[in-house]
């Protein structure tokens, strides 16, 4: 009876508040969705993350490899039996292994499978001319025409075309397989030509065979044994479209073999030779909508626990998917990385909207003190006051959860449109889905923002009655935790920890020596400059006062400012009345100014290693045509061993490269291998590398991509070091300390040429620590050395031209996959080409990546709309408990003016205050965190190093934000104040 | 001795609630004057119209010669800095100040300079030299009330007004208080008015009128007479 009265009590006191009410309302329901966004949108995030996995296996580089660009790639479990040496399989064995694959392994592939498709063949039967063909034949009968395996595969029919003829027995609409017919083949259309054979022409199929037999009961021996077969080819058969995913083994290797039906291979083929399956395999094409970023794991280990079952069953039997496990693997991965950024980044903001709650909520126990001293004083408990706040909340969290759900669906699309920060995609991604993750934190955020809540009232249930004085005499006590020096208390293991941070380079968290590179194991790292700016904002707003107090004795003596003089004295007066507020304030502006410059060091991150990495705009990778021909290019090696003559590459003259269209300045760089010669105490050298460059247009090109700290002087100096003599040679720092280099000194590197190896002589010019090319993000600096060098020269030196790339400055405008159709068109064998410009892009539409920036996005918008929010009901609530006292202002002589004025005053103090420590607290932060940042696992390329840059353009847009909300704030306040006639003197009478 | 005050026909509606309905009265300076009256009769009406912070509907007022009706809202903020102090019931004094600050915000406000001496000699009147740095909620009400006297004598006004200034207090400090203002009348020739409906503090004054249903129906003074008399 009494908590219903209670609880009919606390609604009828939410509703005589609407407007705060509706501000609590809104910071929970803000909290309830930022909580089930996260989660909806990483799902969705994690959904295109898999995608995208799977498609880039699809994609591979960049479309020379001559496959459409839209083959898709299905998620298939490929099992194969691959019968090595002895292994072969008779014919019931192979009913065995499809048995067991039937009924083992293909109900518990976890997804459901589309489309099964079975392979078998034998080993390679010698194909001759048979009697009747031989005339066409005529030159040599021992030389057979080829090599090729009998085989069957399920569903051919449907995937050719039969050039000529008919299907061979036992396929449907051919006659039957009978036990005394000719054994019918059909070949593809390749071997055919390759071939001259024909449809209706008879082949003799020849094959040996060593069988052990047993001579007795004791001991085998090894015979040969021959088998012959005549078969007819009746049909030359093509694929229909050799990019069909359907081909689980390539139709070029199909063509060459003797293609039957299955019923002539169990009536007729496996009578004759016992032995003689070599390769089974198994495809299950998996519906790939069916895989989920909840099941993906699953389907892992399933796919594992089968291998190995597939194992157990026969050695021989393999899962042989690696790419697709590893894929998935990598998605494992990227997603895990992705929910802990995401969680990281989303932490902050999820705090700063609880203290919304916390602020606000304090503000309406502060509105209904008088109400509540009442109710103590007609005897209600502490407790019914407890209660009665707690059914406030439950209420609240209700109503938050109802709205803030449906809510969530904005949020997470929002998150999921970011393209880099406060940057939108122009086609938003939806997010249509919740996972049941999301509700379950939605509810604790609503928990969580009721017990928010709960924090102001549970002082206020202890509290007696007290008057306005008294009230406002408490403000201008300190707040509890500057009593208890809880700030300078959670300073000190912070300051601690940064400078194990900066020293290390990574944390030692709990005795435990933890890997650099693992986000899971480190969390203190990121979590870190949030706990800082807590207690610097904390320790920051301690003295706030104090500086108002500062400033309020500065213009203490300026009769015009004396409203300002009042408006900075009250502020140094009453820290607790604001605390919140500022608080706020500092934070926001901190975790934005922070957030914004760790995005703008990301984006320029990725754009610093892409054209470190590629050098240039266009990176082509292009080789020269041997003087050996009927080899492939590029691939010397090759080379028979009889040849006397030495093998060099021809290259067309690079100056062809500027007819391009698009392409404005050109540069060789060849990466050479090299071994060092005078280097003693090196490792192992594998992967030590010469970039031999044309210097001058190299310079010009690479500019982008020489950041100046990549060496102790500016990159431009560095490089053009290499002017001053043609054997001119830059080292990396590093090697340059450890061998004791000088400049000026002789160096003599092995130049690792398959062939002609020689040692070329240079000069140490300089020295480096990362080089675009060659010692960027990929290079391996465990076990490879770095230098730099004249191309010219080396090539001299060499006596020949060396496998370059052309690095290139092109137009923003030019299409890639037309200036490398020019490039081959001039003669250039390009075999690889790097866009710069377009990798950025796809880099910046990464998932992982855009859910960074979605999160930096979302709690940026949303930390500005809560503070901006919470500071306008602070000033509006604080002018209304300050009406009484700017009636007397008003009494005591203060003109209408100069009241505003004050009001003014306060809240541009305070705000310009709250900003100008937030800000600086951020940028102090960003200097010190953001490198520390860079160990993100795979997402961030450890070279080159982080260069924070300070997002200035983003925080002055915060400044604007709060500009025009502070405007508008004051406006209202005004206009509120005007229409509580707080401009009029307070009449006799009136308090 | 010149008139300090002097209302002719004021008269102030509140829609139709007619506050004060014709009020004459002059009043000479250095006089306390009682307002007595029963509650919404019109006692803190009158005062406010006369201490410039609510205007009469009709009728003219002028304090020291000078008519403040007329005056605009600046001219009346200007001359309230310096002409006239107030006392309120509930003491309103600024919580975050301490005492002396409270005293010496007049002074601030109207721009006056060397503030400290005065603001010192005030409390000093009010025999509160010793409270001077504390804060209002950590006062008495009694001494509040006097901190609020300061407060209002700091611009050295012509003219007090206050509107039941011991209604908040019991006997002994409302006692105390009264004694303060008398000895502040005396000493320093100030004019009065303060409204009441407590006989204790009536019996300090020196002329009571007395005020029902916005008009005054006794112990109007009609013509000059000397102070404390
Ligand atoms: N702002 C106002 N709006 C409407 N009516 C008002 C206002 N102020 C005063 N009144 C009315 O004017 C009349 C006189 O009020 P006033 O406050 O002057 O009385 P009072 O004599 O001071 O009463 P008390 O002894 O209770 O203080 C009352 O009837 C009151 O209701
Ligand atoms: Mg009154």
């Amino acid at each position: 009876m009494r908590l219903i009265s209670l609880t009919l009590l606390a609604l009828r006191r939410l509703a005589n508040q609407r407007a705060l009410t509706a501000c609590l309302l809104l910071g929970m329901t803000v909290a309830v969705a930022i909580a089930s966004a996260i989660p909806a949108f990483v799902s969705s995030a994690q959904n295109r993350v898999l995608r995208r996995e799977l498609a880039d296996r699809a994609a591979g580089q960049i479309r020379l490899s001559g496959l459409a660009a839209n083959t898709r790639l299905p998620l298939t479990f490929k099992f194969s039996y691959l019968g090595l040496g002895r292994a072969l399989l008779s014919y019931d064995e192979t009913l065995d292994l499809d048995a067991f694959m039937t009924v083992r392994i293909a109900p518990r592939l976890e997804l459901p499978v589309v489309r099964t498709l079975r392979y078998a063949s034998t080993d390679p039967w010698a194909i001759l001319p048979a009697n009747e063909t031989w005339r066409r034949y005529p030159l040599d009968d021992s030389q057979p025409l080829g090599y090729g395996s009998l085989d069957f595969i399920t569903d051919l029919l449907g995937h050719i075309d039969l050039d000529t003829g008919r299907l061979p027995a036992g396929f449907p609409g051919a006659p039957e397989v009978t036990d005394d017919g000719e054994i019918e083949v059909m070949v593809g259309r390749a071997f055919s030509t390759k071939t001259g054979i024909q449809a209706g022409d008879m082949i003799s199929l020849t094959r040996k065979d060593t069988v052990r037999v047993a001579v007795d009961l004791k001991t085998t021996r090894e015979v040969q044994r021959e088998y012959n077969i005549l078969a007819r080819v009746t049909a030359i058969w093509a694929p229909k479209n050799r990019n069909d995913a359907y081909w689980i083994i390539r139709p070029e290797v199909l063509e060459q073999d003797l293609t039957l039906s299955p019923e002539m291979m169990s009536r007729r083929i496996s009578k004759i030779v016992e032995r003689q399956f070599s390769l089974m395999i198994w495809s299950y094409e998996l519906d790939d909508k069916a895989l989920t970023v909840e099941n993906v794991a699953g389907v892992v280990d399933r796919a594992n626990a089968l291998s190995v079952e597939a194992f157990e069953k026969n050695e021989q039997l393999t899962l042989n998917q690696f790419e697709m496990i590893s894929a998935l693997r990598n998605y494992l991965k990227r997603s895990q990385e992705l929910i802990l950024l995401m969680t990281l980044f989303c932490a902050p903001i999820f705090a700063v909207v609880l203290s919304f709650v916390v602020l606000v909520a304090g503000m309406v126990v502060r509105q209904q003190e008088g109400e509540l001293a009442i109710l103590r004083s007609r005897g209600a408990s502490p407790l019914d006051i407890f209660y009665m706040y707690a059914a406030q909340g439950a209420l609240l969290a209700l109503i938050a959860v109802l709205i803030g759900v449906p809510l969530s669906f904005g949020v997470a699309s929002l998150l999921a449109s970011a393209i880099t920060f406060l940057q939108f995609s122009p086609q938003p991604e939806w997010v249509t889905s919740l996972p049941p993750v999301s509700l379950r934190l939605a509810v604790a955020a609503a928990i969580l923002g009721a017990a928010a809540t709960l924090v102001p009232a549970l002082s206020a249930a202890r509290r007696t009655i007290l008057g306005f004085g008294a009230e406002r005499a408490r403000s201008a006590g300190r707040p509890l935790w500057q009593r208890a020096w809880l700030d300078v208390l959670l300073l000190i293991p912070c300051a601690y920890a940064t400078w194990q941070l900066r020293q290390a380079g990574s944390l030692v968290v709990f005795g435990t020596d933890v890997s650099q590179a693992d986000p899971f194991k480190d969390p203190i790292r990121y979590l870190l400059p949030i706990l800082t700016l807590t207690a610097a904002g904390l320790l920051a707003s301690r003295f706030v006062p104090r500086l108002f107090g500062l400033l309020a004795a500065l213009v203490s003596r300026i009769q015009p400012l004396t409203p300002i003089f009042l408006a900075l004295r009250d502020l140094a007066r009453s820290p607790k009345d604001y605390a919140g507020a500022l608080l706020l304030l500092i934070f926001t502006l901190g975790i934005a100014a922070y957030g914004a410059s760790l995005a703008r060091t990301l984006d320029q991150h990725l754009i610093d290693t892409i054209y470190l990495d590629n050098g240039g705009d266009l990176r082509l990778i292009e080789v020269g045509i041997s003087n050996k021909p009927d080899r492939q290019p590029g691939i010397p090696g090759q080379a028979a061993a009889d040849d006397t003559e030495p093998e060099y590459l021809i290259f067309e003259p690079p100056e062809g490269h500027l007819e391009i269209e698009g392409i404005k300045r050109y540069a060789r760089a060849a990466r050479i291998p090299v071994r060092a010669r005078n280097a003693g105490n090196r490792r192992n050298e594998d992967k030590s590398m010469l970039l031999a460059i044309d210097r001058e247009e190299f310079a010009r090109i690479a500019a982008r991509g020489l950041r100046d700290d990549y060496s102790y002087a500016p990159m431009g100096e560095i490089v053009n070091r290499l002017a001053t003599r043609p054997d001119a040679l830059l080292v990396e720092r590093r090697f340059f300390a450890e061998n004791g280099l000088t400049i000026g000194g002789k160096f003599v590197l092995d130049i690792g040429d398959f062939r002609a190896a020689g040692p070329v002589t240079y000069t140490v010019a300089d020295a480096f620590d990362v080089f675009p090319i060659v010692a960027g993000s990929e290079a391996d600096y465990e076990t490879g050395n770095f230098f730099v060098a004249n191309a010219a020269y080396t090539f001299e030196r060499m006596g020949k031209e060396l496998p370059y790339d052309i690095v290139a400055e092109t137009d923003p405008a030019a299409n890639v996959e037309k200036m490398v159709q020019d490039a081959q068109e001039l003669g250039f064998i390009v075999i690889n080409a790097y866009d710069s410009r377009s990798k950025i892009l796809s880099e910046q539409q990464r998932p992982e990546r855009q859910g960074l920036f979605g999160a930096l996005t979302a709690g940026f918008l949303f930390m500005t709309a809560l503070t901006v929010l919470g500071f306008a009901i602070y000033a509006l609530l604080s002018f209304r408990r300050r009406a009484i006292e700017l009636g007397v202002l008003r009494a005591l002589g203060l003109s209408e003016g100069q009241t505003s004025i004050y009001v003014i005053g306060i809240q541009g103090a305070l705000t310009l205050v709250g900003a100008l420590v937030g800000t600086t607290l951020g940028v102090a932060l960003s200097y010190i965190y953001v490198p520390a940042m860079q160990a993100t696992g795979k997402l961030i390329a450890p070279v080159p190093p982080f260069l924070t840059r300070m997002a200035w353009d983003n925080v002055a847009l915060i400044y604007f934000a709060l500009a025009a909300a502070l405007g508008f704030v004051i406006a209202a306040s005004l206009g509120f104040l005007r229409r509580l006639r707080a401009f009029e003197a307070i009449k006799l009478g009136a308090v | 001795m010149s008139i300090a005050v002097e209302t002719r026909a004021i008269e102030r509606a509140y829609g139709s609630v007619r506050a004060l309905r014709g009020v004459t009265l002059s009043v000479p300076e250095g006089m306390w004057l009682g307002v007595k009256g029963r509650s919404g009769s019109g006692k803190t009406t009158l005062l406010n119209c006369i201490g410039g912070i609510d205007r009469p509907t009709a009728g003219t007022v002028a304090c020291f010669g000078r008519d403040i009706v007329g005056m605009s809202d600046l001219e009346l903020t200007r001359w309230r800095r310096t002409e006239v102090g107030f006392v309120f019931q509930a003491f309103a004094l600024m919580p975050t100040l301490s005492a002396y600050e409270n005293v010496e915000l007049p002074m601030r406000i109207a721009g006056a300079r060397s503030r400290r001496g005065r603001a010192m000699e005030c409390l000093d009147l009010v025999g509160l030299t010793k409270w001077a740095d504390h804060r209002p909620p950590e006062m008495s009400g009694g001494q509040q009330q006097r901190v609020a006297i300061a407060r209002a004598l700091a611009n050295r006004p012509k003219l007090l007004l206050a509107d039941e200034p011991t209604g908040e207090l019991d006997t002994t400090t409302s006692k105390d208080i009264l004694a303060l203002l008398r000895r502040i009348v005396t000493a320093e020739g100030i004019t009065l008015l303060m409204s009441s409906h407590d006989p204790l503090a009536l019996s300090y004054v020196d002329t009571v009128v007395e005020m029902r249903d916005g008009e005054i129906v006794s112990g109007l003074p009609l013509g000059p007479l000397t102070a404390g008399g």
